[in-house]
């Protein structure tokens, strides 16, 4: 459950990171097509917020809460370090991550 | 030109603050890093452990120790038994006279041998370095307002990054001064709660000792007496009169009725033989922030439940619940690898720091501005001894542990005077060397003692990583694999420093006078 967790949250922060004009040019020569900025917001915000679910769900409030900002951070880290040097892997890994959590969530 | 003079006094403070406390709080933050898995660094550390068997059952444990102490300190006033968990996995058995000091054999939890492991102070080194470096209570002092300038280093970072949601993924890579900045923003700001939180519970934890006023307007100077109003002292005295003590496995089912199931971590039995004989079970806090050990009493004699805590005060509750935050034994395998990651970002963070101090006062010509020659070349051999050097003694203490014989008497404290040793001796080499080579030479000695650990490991007499990865020990595995990527990543940081030195050396015709600071205007 909690490798789902990680999984949503480097999906959500890739879905944050790509709604971004600059960091969609990373990925695409132009920026974030205007219909799709607000799905990549709202979908990555979803995604944080259901990891948060699992995260309490799996500790309970207190450390659920202190697990989860450490997870954002974790995600985040990955994401950051790894999208200038292959944004095409990044942003695919991103759809593979979200694709994984629902298995692992669903199983 | 109008500058906002707060932002202007924040930069300043963030930069002063930072370099002059980075050059210790790098070694803070590393060997705090390192301290959440100081029982797998221990284990790793005693070689002798890496093969024990496992218990049968918490039970059987149980009656291991029992059967030790039974035989070999019936006659001691309190017994203590530490029972075997994933992270150690031997069974403790120790005991001591009145208030004297406590005697512990390990014993392996399978066959009830005593396992003779070397003396060693194993990842506990760690934990001391990041809680007083080893400096007592001055040492208390000394992190603690490195602790509090972290705070302010952090809050004032936060003011001073004008563009911090912008920026928030940003990282360029290959552009110098660009990038040393980028790294530092974007480690600073993906683990912005971690490090607000570690630094501020880091902070508070020293509190009886740093300010005491509240303590000391309530209880003068008896800490006791405030302790004992929080802790609920459970202990009878002896009655003098001898009556056998009960077999103690039975205990674990009583306690754990009242304690949970499976959270109970050790007992200790006072007066054993004796008819006022206690079985104290005390339980982990695995599942709860605060790091409060509730406790449950028995009689020895009977079985019959005693007395115990399992409610605490308010303040209890507030204080050793930012403890609980900051020491990490909760939450299982995934949160001690978040924090892990975490602090290793709030090491980079630092690191990333002192360089970008070095690094935006060099002028592409090799001109340094705003400070003397002299301080930036000074600045940049610190830099050296407190980044890569820590991190050189770190490794080095692990090889001094392998190294020393494992009869030498008190070859904890050599290990430990080999760790200070090394990190004295990247010093010198620091200020000899230009800082260029001294960075790259200290990180590949780094980066050669960390791939060669697991090398090392298997032969001395260590758990060789295959046999280990089989075995499913996932401790002795780790620190494998830990110091083995850590190599990896410092090898690719030294060679990059080999690779970028010949476009330098070409701008400058003479890349010894980098070394000459009076060759600057």
């Amino acid at each position: 459950m909690i490798a789902a967790a990680l999984l949503l949250s480097y999906a959500g922060m890739a879905a944050l990171c790509l709604a971004m004009d600059r960091h969609h040019r990373q990925l695409r020569q132009h920026a974030t097509p205007s219909w799709w900025r607000p799905l990549l917001r709202i979908g990555g915000a979803a995604n944080l917020l259901a990891a948060l679910a699992l995260c309490v769900r799996h500790w309970g409030t207190s450390i659920g809460l202190v697990a989860w900002f450490g997870l954002l951070s974790a995600g985040g880290l990955a994401l950051i370090f790894l999208l200038p040097y292959a944004p095409r892997v990044t942003a695919a890994l991103a759809v593979a991550a979200l694709a994984g959590a629902v298995v692992l969530g669903a199983s | 030109m109008k500058e906002n003079s707060f932002t202007q006094s924040m930069a300043w403070l963030h930069t002063w603050a930072g370099l002059v406390i980075g050059w210790l709080l790098f070694a803070i933050v590393f060997a705090g890093t390192l301290s959440v898995y100081a029982p797998e660094i221990t284990r790793w550390m005693q070689p002798e452990t890496h093969r024990a068997g496992a218990a049968p059952s918490r039970e059987a444990a149980i009656a291991v120790a029992e059967h030790w102490l039974r035989a070999h300190a019936a006659q001691a006033d309190t017994w203590h038994i530490g029972l075997p968990s994933a992270r150690a996995p031997l069974v403790e058995a120790g005991w001591r006279q009145g208030r004297g000091p406590e005697t512990e054999v390990h014993l392996d939890p399978a066959s009830g041998e005593v396992v003779l492991a070397r003396e060693t102070e194993g990842g506990e080194h760690f934990v001391r370095l990041h809680a007083n470096l080893r400096g007592g209570t001055l040492g208390v002092w000394v992190v603690t307002v490195a602790t509090v300038a972290m705070l302010a280093a952090i809050i004032s970072g936060i003011i001073i990054h004008k563009k911090i949601f912008k920026d928030f993924f940003t990282f360029r890579p290959g552009k110098g001064q660009r990038s040393w900045l980028d790294a530092h923003n974007a480690s600073g700001v993906l683990t912005l709660p971690f490090l607000l939180m570690i630094a501020y519970t880091g902070a508070t934890i020293a509190f009886m000792q740093v300010v005491p006023s509240g303590l000391l307007a309530r209880y003068g100077t008896n800490f006791g007496a405030a302790r004992a109003d929080v802790v609920r002292n459970l202990a009878q005295p002896p009655k003098h009169e001898a009556a056998p003590l009960l077999p103690l496995a039975p205990f674990l089912a009583r306690a754990e009725t009242v304690l949970g199931a499976q959270h109970v971590d050790g007992l200790v039995i006072r007066h054993p033989g004796d008819a006022g004989a206690q079985v104290e079970a005390q339980r982990d806090f695995s599942d709860r922030l605060a790091a409060v050990a509730d406790r449950a009493v028995f009689s020895g004699v009977d079985g019959r439940r005693l007395d115990q805590q399992t409610d605490w005060n308010g303040s209890a509750y507030a204080y050793r619940s930012l403890v609980g935050m900051h020491i990490a034994q909760f939450g299982g395998a995934w949160v001690y690898a978040l924090y892990f990651v975490s602090g290793l970002a709030g090491s980079a963070l630092v690191a990333t720091g002192l360089v970008l101090f070095t690094v935006k006062r060099k002028k592409a010509d090799g001109r340094v501005t705003e400070i003397s020659p002299r301080f930036h070349r000074a600045a940049e051999s610190l830099n050296v001894a407190a980044v890569a050097g820590l991190m050189l003694a770190c490794a080095a203490y692990l090889w001094a542990n392998r190294l020393l014989p494992a009869e030498l008497p008190a070859r904890g404290a050599r290990e430990i005077q080999a760790f200070f040793i090394v990190w004295l001796l990247t010093v010198p080499h620091a200020f000899l060397r230009p800082a260029r080579q001294a960075w790259r030479e200290q990180l590949l000695i780094l980066a050669l003692l960390c791939l060669l650990l697991p090398v090392l490991n298997a032969l001395t007499g260590g758990l060789p990583l295959p046999q280990a990865l089989v075995a499913g020990n996932a401790q002795v595995a780790g620190v494998d694999l830990a110091a083995f990527g850590l190599g990896a990543l410092m090898l690719a940081a030294a060679l990059r420093i080999g690779r970028a030195r010949p476009a330098r050396a070409g701008r400058r015709n003479a890349p010894a006078q980098a070394l000459q600071p009076s060759g600057s205007p």
